[in-house]
């Protein structure tokens, strides 16, 4: 009697083991598509491309053993140079424009005025427009003859521009169209701004801080681990989501001023089938990516919060 | 169990009184627009407005347009007769509506054809998706602190993992397996909840209800299976409905994955089927932008459904995995819930 209710003995128990064994069963089955799923296609195809990297493979003989041939290859290309440092400028500006555009929006929209609601819906609009729809919506502003954005130049005043045409503004246009899409970003940061307490401000604003004075002293460092956050999350979006853009809009552009890293290990894979290479490109690009958020995670001094996830 | 019947026993009583508090709000706001036209009109002002708020009305429409003029110019662009020429200034709206653009679209490319593919693989996708992310999320959300940890940091890397990465991979797994050019492999995905973080919202939602409930069901002797399908789901609704709406966009939005691995026309979806537009006609911007139109105009109805519970239910920070669960939601005694956005 004791032996079977007391909870000193009950994993001792039998049928109560039992029951415990088939419940953690039943559980793993429920969880098996996704840890199956993940396994086939992430985690696997990730360290595969990392193998690929040292092999030669043209996706029809087997791949051969080459060691580090891939990386001297593409290291003597100027080709994967000009995709690197447009990618590099491409990743510097969009980042902390989209950063900077919804930080902007959200000091803007999360006051409580009547209507606010119908404000964040517009500016959200352009986060939700599927990509290629997007790529071609810009494609035809940027149109040197037609588009509309030349016409408002014209229409203020201004010098009309060539945009994608030219191989000086084709960069710069794409960076321009990806600032239009913050909309989580803002929805984030509005969150967090209401989530600030408002005895700050009012202490603050009793001793006779202005609004600037606000802003710098009592916001910013608040939101600092939400914008830091966020500012990641951009870096590495905008590295690897800038394809349909390129591939729709400029096809690398003119004299490969739009030619970056993700477009260019495409071309690679499926165009020369240099599937070697085009893995080893990919690889030089995530340890990129790697190196540069561990620098900014050892540059601010980690994550800034500690909450149990 | 019948839908939400708010503590009416009738449906018909329910459905009256529905319409009766509908006349009576709006009767009331009909009479507060007129009582203050009528102060504005005997010049007497009900309530003083604050010139901040005119200024920041003034900045946020200054926003609204920057946001919203460009699809506006992309609807009244794609009903622009065919035959003009292309207007030598800024044209807000075009002299005659040309809505035979839309008829011809379908004409010149098998556009009907792939809204269905897109409409399969979007739904089934969205429906395999609501299963397998759920079933994890549930799954990770009952099984004891440590391994739940590995597993809610392993989900988390691999959200950071980049689509990229995974192109080629996939492509020769896919052609060993002998699925290249099948809509199996566009709903592939679907198998892992499409993306972690889906299961990372349904693993939210869950961890938000009371543990109570998950305890005494297995006491009752109800296993994992069970508690799932009857406890769990029905009280995530918000989250499954959101994450459905999402995965559904998020189907109908993809380029990458058709475009790699399909072969065959008849297959292609919407997203690729613009490109082929695209490549046809490549100087027509009224049949272009038409396309464009009704390619999004599905996904802008599935955003503004969303809206709907984004205000009910404060989902939308949670959406970017950023904040925690056990913050900000109603704990025992605390009743109240805090509205993120609007």
């Amino acid at each position: 009697m004791l032996r079977s209710t007391s909870l000193f003995f009950a994993p001792f128990n039998r049928s109560w083991r039992r029951i415990c064994t088939r419940y953690r069963l039943e559980l793993g089955l429920l969880l098996a598509p996704f840890l199956v799923g993940a396994t086939l296609l992430i985690i696997l195809p990730a360290l595969y491309t990392a193998v690929l990297a040292f092999t030669q493979y043209d996706a029809l003989a087997a791949p051969t053993w080459s060691g580090l041939a891939n990386f001297r290859t593409i290291f003597q290309r100027d080709l994967f140079w000009i995709a690197l440092r447009n990618s590099l400028i491409y990743v510097g500006l969009a980042a902390p424009l989209q950063l900077l555009g919804a930080l902007l929006l959200a000091l803007l929209l999360h006051h409580p005025h009547r209507g606010v609601r119908q404000y964040r819906v517009a500016a959200y609009l352009p986060s939700v427009i599927p990509e290629v729809a997007y790529a071609l919506i810009w494609l035809w502003i940027f149109n040197p003859l037609y588009g509309p954005l030349n016409k408002v130049l014209a229409w203020v005043g201004l010098p009309a521009l060539n945009w994608l045409v030219s191989e000086d503004t084709a960069l710069i246009s794409l960076v321009l169209m990806s600032g239009l899409r913050v909309g989580e970003g803002m929805l984030l940061l509005i969150a967090a701004r209401q989530g600030l307490p408002t005895a700050y401000f009012q202490v603050a604003a009793l001793d006779g801080g202005n609004r600037w004075q606000l802003f710098r002293y009592i916001t910013l460092p608040l939101l600092a681990p939400w914008l830091f956050l966020l500012l990641l999350r951009d870096i590495l979006l905008s590295a690897q989501s800038s394809f349909v853009p390129v591939y729709m809009m400029t096809s690398g552009g003119p004299n490969y001023a739009t030619t970056l890293l993700p477009y260019l290990v495409y071309e690679e894979a499926f165009s020369h089938f240099r599937i070697g290479h085009a893995a080893a490109m990919m690889l030089i690009m995530f340890a990129g990516i790697g190196a540069l958020l561990w620098l900014l995670y050892w540059l601010l001094g980690g994550w800034g919060y500690a909450d149990e996830i | 169990m019948p839908m939400r019947s708010k503590g009416y026993a009738n449906a018909h009583l329910q459905r009256k009184h529905a319409w009766r508090r509908a006349w009576i709000v709006f009767c009331t706001k009909t009479f507060a627009l007129a009582r203050w036209v009528w102060s504005v009109i005997i010049g007497r002002q009900m309530q003083r407005v604050r010139w901040q708020t005119v200024l920041w009305h003034c900045t946020a429409l200054t926003i609204t347009f920057v946001f919203v003029a460009p699809f506006f110019w992309v609807l009244t662009s794609s009903l622009r007769p065919l035959g003009l020429p292309p207007p030598r200034a800024l044209e807000w709206a075009p002299q005659e509506l040309a809505w035979t653009n839309y008829a011809e679209i379908f004409r010149i490319a098998p556009l009907g054809r792939q809204i269905g593919n897109s409409i399969l693989v979007s739904t089934v996708g969205a429906a395999l998706t609501l299963i397998t992310a759920s079933a994890a999320g549930f799954a990770m959300a009952q099984t004891p602190e440590r391994p739940r940890r590995w597993l809610v940091m392993l989900t988390i890397g691999l959200l950071m993992t980049p689509s990229t990465a995974v192109w080629l991979p996939r492509y020769v797994l896919f052609s060993k397996l002998g699925l290249i050019d099948t809509y199996t492999v566009l709903v592939a995905p679907a198998l892992m909840g499409t993306k972690p973080l889906y299961v990372l919202m349904f693993y939210w939602g869950f961890r938000r209800a009371p543990r109570e409930l998950f305890e005494s069901a297995r006491l009752d002797g109800a296993g994992p299976f069970l508690s799932w399908r009857r406890i769990a789901l029905p009280l995530a609704r918000p989250t499954a409905l959101a994450v459905v709406l999402l995965t559904f966009s998020h189907y109908w939005s993809d380029f990458v994955d058709p475009l790699l691995f399909l072969k065959s026309a008849e297959r292609y979806t919407l997203a690729v089927g613009l490109r082929m537009l695209q490549q046809m006609a490549v100087t027509n911007w009224s049949l272009l932008l038409a396309a464009v139109v009704v390619m999004t105009v599905p996904v802008l109805l599935v955003y503004l459904a969303m809206q709907q519970f984004i205000r009910s239910d404060s989902e939308a920070p949670a959406l970017f995995m950023l904040r925690s669960p056990t913050q900000n939601f109603p704990q025992k005694g605390n009743s109240v819930r805090p509205n993120y956005v609007a």
